[in-house]
């Protein structure tokens, strides 16, 4: 028993320095100890479901050891920045004011089919739009486009819009959807007003969205 | 802080629960050790020594719970089988065969009761 929490202490440190050795090309979107518990994890769970020989106890003390594990060092990293740089790493800056940081980029293992890629991914498909282009440690790549590339908005004209809020589903597939009835200030009387404007009721329609300002959208059932 | 108090308080029931099940199943290993080693000691009588194998057995299935619990399960079948021969080798009045089946299976605990102590070998 013993044996296999020490073994459990091992694994998990060594599998957090082979994934920050490995770097964030590997890692995706997880921080490097989610990544470690989520293995292990999934492997010790599965150890007593293969083998009923193997007793139950051995997997649930190490399933236990390891989210606390990961809890407390979770906490270590937040109070600690030396720790947390240390298991989590680094931001790195890729393109630092308009211009490709190559040792940056060779340092990380980056190709340039990566960073257009992921360029890409964020709707940029040109690299000179980017001022900054930051690696988070989770291996996400944030971009800041120029001040010329940014899209315009109302703001950009100093203009303000008015919230008209989310569209919120309150009628699906014929029934009311009443958790919803408060995203757009709404009650079951004033749909149904609505619905029989249309010259509908509620069991026949697929789908009804409405919002604050009370923008309607209606689906009958068989159009 | 709520979780990093279950977070210490998980950590401490996972360290509490290997603590118990070494010595646990260290004490049930021993205390059935040394039941088979009495069966090994030829009674003056046939009754007493079915006695004293009847005792292993009574000895075995109380420790066997804890065993089970903290231990591989396929590591103690060969013990459950030479019990059950050993009583029949018995019944015929056999006790060399049954003295020699009940010196493997204090050979058995001795190399369980290794395999799992804590030790630079079991560890690595």
């Amino acid at each position: 028993m013993s044996v296999v929490l020490i073994r459990t202490f091992i694994i998990y440190f060594l599998v957090v320095l082979a994934v920050r050795l490995m770097g964030k090309r590997q890692i995706g979107q997880l921080q490097p100890t989610e990544l470690v518990v989520t293995i292990i994890l999934s492997e010790i769970a599965a150890i007593p479901l293969e083998d009923s020989g193997k007793p139950l106890l051995h997997s649930v003390a190490a399933v236990i050891l390891l989210a606390s594990l990961e809890i407390i060092s979770s906490y270590i990293a937040l109070k600690s920045g030396k720790f947390r740089r240390a298991v989590e790493g680094n931001a790195v800056y890729i393109i630092k004011e308009g211009k490709l940081d190559i040792k940056a980029v060779k340092d990380i293992r980056f190709t340039i089919d990566d960073i257009m890629e992921a360029l890409r991914q964020k709707d940029v498909f040109d690299i000179s739009d980017v001022e900054y282009a930051i690696v988070e440690t989770n291996g996400n790549l944030s971009v800041m486009l120029k001040s010329d590339k940014i899209p315009v908005s109302l703001s950009t004209f100093g203009k303000k819009s008015s919230e008209k809020g989310i569209p919120a589903v309150v009628v699906s597939d014929g029934k009311y959807i009443y958790s919803n009835f408060y995203l757009c200030r709404t009650s079951k009387s004033e749909i149904d007003k609505i619905l029989s404007r249309e010259n509908l009721t509620a069991e026949n329609v697929m789908l009804m969205t409405l919002d604050k300002k009370k923008n309607k959208v209606v689906i009958p059932k068989g159009e | 802080m709520k979780r990093l108090i279950i977070a210490v308080a998980m950590l401490a029931f996972s360290v509490a629960l290997a603590v118990c099940g070494y010595f646990m199943t260290e004490n049930a290993t021993d205390e059935v050790s040394v039941a088979f080693d009495n069966c090994m000691r030829k009674e003056k009588t046939e009754k007493k020594n079915i006695e004293n194998i009847k005792k292993t057995a009574e000895i075995w299935n109380k420790n066997k719970k804890i065993l089970f619990i903290f231990l591989p399960h396929d590591e103690f079948s060969e013990i459950e089988k030479n019990l059950i021969k050993m009583k029949y080798f018995m019944y015929d009045f056999n006790f060399e065969e049954s003295s020699e089946l009940s010196f493997e299976c204090v050979k058995l605990l001795k190399k369980i009761n290794e395999e799992h102590k804590l030790s630079v070998q079991t560890v690595f």
